[in-house]
C-alpha cells in the first residue's frame, strides 16, 4: 500500500513536474514567481535559506567562542553587528541563529504538516467514529491557551531544542487537520471522487491520489504564515528560558541574553530582533503571494 | 439470451435526520447479454440511486436495505469493498456520468487519469497505457487524440470530454456499463454525435448498456428494452417498440404525451399534472397525479404484472381506462 501511494506521488507530481512535460503547472509556477509579494517573499526566504545553509561559510566567527576581553564591544569593522557580554560576535551568532530558525520551521512545521494532513484526511473522508475520535483530540488540545500547552510540554520534557521542535508540531498539527479536514468534506462531495470509487480506485487511492491534491493548497498557504507565527513562538520561548539553552545562538535566546544592558549595548539584543523580524515579513510575504496563487 | 444482470426487488433507503426516503422501493430489471436496457424516469424517481447501488457508490446516508443484483451470477450486494473494487468496478461494471466536465479530477490531463485506470486494471507499464488511451482516444473519436492526451478537462469542450470518459469506461472491456445521462450536459448538437458514436461503439464491442435518462427520444434511438421509473418503482417494463407504441400505463402515457415534437409551434403541450412529491403510503405510487385513478388504487400493494408478453405494467386500471385515455389523447398519435 505504501508503495503504491510513494509511487502514485512520484509518478504524478514530481516525475511530470521536472519532465517538463507539463506546460500548464509551469504557467501556474511563474505566475507564482511573478507576483510581487510572492517574489519579495522567496528572494528574502531565499536569501535566509542560504545564510542559514551555509552559516559556517558565511559567518566570520566561531559562534560559541568567547574572549572577554572584547566583552560588549560596540559594532565595529571587525565585528560589523559588536559583541555580547562574553565578547561573542554578535553577526556570527545571528547567522547561525538563521539556521535554528529555519530548523523549527523545517521539522516543527514539516511534522505538524504531515500528521495534519494525514488526520484531517481520515477525519474528513471517513466520517463517523474516526472524525468524533481525532476531532475531540484536536478539540482538546485547541482549548488550551496556545504558549500556555507549549510551555506546559516544554517542562515535561524539558528545554531544549529537540524537544521544542516536538512541541511545537504537537500543538500546530490541529489547525492543519481543521483546515484538511473541512476541505474533505466538500471535496469528497465532488463527482469525480464518486467517478475514481466507480472505475475502482480504492480508498487509499481515492483519498492520496485525488483528493489530497485537490485539498493540500490551504495547508501549504497556512504552513507558509505558520512558519512566521513559529518562529516568533520559538523566540518568545527561549527568551523566557523555556526553549534553546545558552549558549545555543538561538534569536530569542540572544534577545533574553542581550535584554540586561540594552541601555549600554543595543546592539545585542538588536540584531537577533531584526533577524526575526525579517524572517517573519519573508514568510508572510510568501504566505500572501501563494493564497494570491489559490484564490485565482 | 443469457442474463448479465438481474436485479429483484431493490430497495434502497436514504436516512436523514431519523426520517427515511424510499429512493428505491422495490425495483426488479434485467439486462442481457449485448442489450441495451434504457431507464426513464422525472428527476427524482430513482433512477441515478438504482445505478450508485449496483455500483455501491452510494452516499454515506444510502443503503440497500433488501434485495438481490445478481450479476453473472454474483450476488453483488454479498462481496466485500476489495472484491467490488477489484472485481466489479471498472473491469467488469463501469460508469459514465451525467456531467463529464466535474466527474474527471481538475488537476490532473485527461490522459494521466486514463492511464492511471488502464494501470490500475491492467497491471501494464506507462508507455503501454499510453499507447492504449491514444488507441482508446482515436476509437471514440476526439480529435487530435496526442495533444487532448496532455490537455486538463477544463480545457476540453463539453463533447470531448464526454468522449474521454466514455473513453475511460469502455478502458478496460467492462460487460456492462451504466450510462448516467450521458448526453444530458451537453447541447442538442453536440448530444446528436456523441449519442451516434456511443451507439456505434455500443453494437461494435457488443457492451450491454444500462442507460439512464429522462428523454424518451433518446430511449427510443438507442435502447432494446424501457424500464419507466416513478417513484422509486417500475411503472411499465417492455421492449421499445411495444411501449412506444402501446403504453399501458398511465405515466407512460403522459410522458409520452408530453414530447413537444409533435406539436404545432405555441399550442399547450399537455403535461404530467403534479409534482413527484406526495406519494400514498399504501396502494399505487402514482395515484395522485393518475387521470384514472378511483379508490380501488390505493388498497392494496400493486405488483407488476404481465400483460402481454415482454411487457408488464403495475396498474390495475390500464384496460379498463384505455378507451378513456385513448380519447383523452386521440391528438398524441406517432408519439416521438
Amino acid at each position: 500500500m505504501h508503495k503504491t501511494t510513494i509511487g502514485t506521488i512520484m509518478s504524478r507530481y514530481i516525475v511530470p513536474f521536472f519532465a517538463g512535460e507539463d506546460t500548464t503547472r509551469w504557467e501556474t509556477l511563474k505566475n507564482f514567481i511573478k507576483n510581487p509579494n510572492s517574489k519579495a517573499g522567496l528572494i528574502m526566504i531565499g536569501i535566509l535559506t542560504f545564510v542559514a545553509i551555509f552559516a559556517p561559510l558565511i559567518a566570520p566567527y566561531d559562534p560559541y567562542r568567547q574572549n572577554l576581553s572584547e566583552s560588549l564591544n560596540p559594532p565595529s569593522l571587525t565585528h560589523p553587528f559588536g559583541t555580547d557580554l562574553y565578547g561573542r560576535d554578535v553577526i556570527s551568532r545571528v547567522i547561525y541563529g538563521a539556521w535554528i530558525a529555519v530548523k523549527i520551521c523545517v521539522i516543527g512545521i514539516g511534522i505538524a504538516f504531515i500528521i495534519g494532513n494525514l488526520a484531517g484526511a481520515l477525519s474528513g473522508y471517513y466520517g463517523g467514529w474516526i472524525d468524533a475520535i481525532i476531532m475531540r483530540i484536536v478539540d482538546s488540545i485547541m482549548s488550551f491557551p496556545f504558549l500556555v500547552l507549549v510551555i506546559a510540554i516544554m517542562a515535561i520534557f524539558g528545554p531544549g531544542l529537540k524537544n521544542l521542535y516536538f512541541a511545537i508540531a504537537i500543538v500546530s498539527w490541529c489547525q492543519y487537520a481543521r483546515i484538511v479536514r473541512s476541505k474533505y468534506l466538500s471535496e469528497k462531495e465532488e463527482e469525480y471522487v464518486r467517478a475514481a470509487k466507480a472505475i475502482g480506485f480504492s480508498d487509499t487511492r481515492v483519498i492520496f491520489g485525488h483528493l489530497m491534491p485537490n485539498s493540500i493548497m490551504p495547508t501549504i498557504v497556512y504552513a507558509s504564515l505558520d512558519c512566521a507565527l513559529v518562529i516568533l513562538l520559538a523566540a518568545s520561548l527561549s527568551f523566557i528560558g523555556v526553549g534553546a539553552q545558552p549558549p545555543t545562538p538561538e534569536w530569542g535566546a540572544q534577545i533574553a541574553e542581550g535584554r540586561q544592558f540594552l541601555q549600554v549595548a543595543w546592539w545585542v539584543a538588536t540584531f537577533p530582533a531584526l533577524g526575526i523580524m525579517y524572517a517573519v515579513i519573508g514568510f508572510s510575504l510568501l504566505g500572501d503571494g501563494l493564497r494570491d496563487l489559490l484564490e485565482k | 439470451m443469457a442474463n448479465l444482470l438481474e436485479i429483484e426487488n431493490l430497495r434502497t433507503y436514504f436516512e436523514e435526520n431519523g426520517s427515511i426516503v424510499r429512493a428505491v422501493d422495490g425495483v426488479d430489471l434485467s439486462v442481457s447479454e449485448t442489450e441495451v436496457v434504457g431507464l426513464v424516469g422525472e428527476s427524482g424517481s430513482g433512477k441515478t440511486t438504482v445505478a450508485n447501488s449496483l455500483l455501491r457508490i452510494l452516499p454515506e446516508a444510502g443503503k440497500i436495505v433488501a434485495g438481490r443484483m445478481i450479476f453473472k451470477a454474483i450476488n453483488i450486494r454479498e462481496l466485500s469493498e476489495k472484491e467490488m473494487q477489484s472485481k466489479i468496478r471498472g473491469t467488469e461494471i463501469s460508469m459514465i456520468f451525467q456531467d463529464p466536465q466535474v466527474s474527471l479530477n481538475p488537476l490532473f490531463t485527461v490522459g494521466e487519469q486514463i492511464t492511471s485506470v488502464l494501470k490500475l486494471h491492467q497491471h501494464i507499464g506507462r508507455k503501454e497505457a499510453r499507447a492504449k488511451a491514444i488507441n482508446l482516444f482515436r476509437k471514440v473519436e476526439v480529435s487530435d487524440p496526442e495533444s487532448r492526451f496532455r490537455s486538463y478537462p477544463h480545457e476540453l469542450s463539453g463533447g470531448m470530454i464526454q468522449r474521454v470518459t466514455i473513453a475511460m469506461a469502455m478502458s478496460c472491456q467492462p460487460s456492462l456499463i451504466i450510462a448516467d445521462e450521458p448526453t444530458t450536459a451537453l447541447d442538442v448538437t453536440i448530444q446528436n454525435q456523441v449519442l451516434n458514436e456511443f451507439k456505434n461503439l455500443i453494437s461494435e464491442i457488443g457492451v450491454s448498456v444500462l442507460w439512464i435518462t429522462h428523454d424518451l427520444g433518446v430511449i427510443k434511438r438507442v435502447c432494446d428494452y424501457v424500464n419507466v421509473m416513478y417513484a422509486g418503482t417500475l411503472m411499465e417494463q417492455g421492449a421499445v417498440e411495444t411501449v412506444f407504441e402501446n403504453p399501458l400505463h398511465p405515466y407512460t402515457h403522459g410522458l409520452l404525451g408530453s414530447n413537444p415534437i409533435q406539436y404545432r409551434p405555441k399550442s399547450k403541450i399537455p403535461t404530467v399534472i403534479g409534482e413527484l412529491r406526495e406519494i400514498p403510503l399504501q396502494g399505487c405510487k402514482f395515484y395522485p397525479r393518475c387521470p384514472i385513478r378511483n379508490e380501488d388504487c390505493l388498497q392494496e400493494t400493486i405488483n407488476l404484472r404481465e400483460v402481454n408478453e415482454n411487457h408488464r405494467i403495475r396498474c390495475i386500471r390500464a384496460e379498463d381506462a384505455e378507451a378513456l385515455l385513448r380519447s383523452r389523447n386521440h391528438d398524441l398519435q406517432g408519439a416521438c
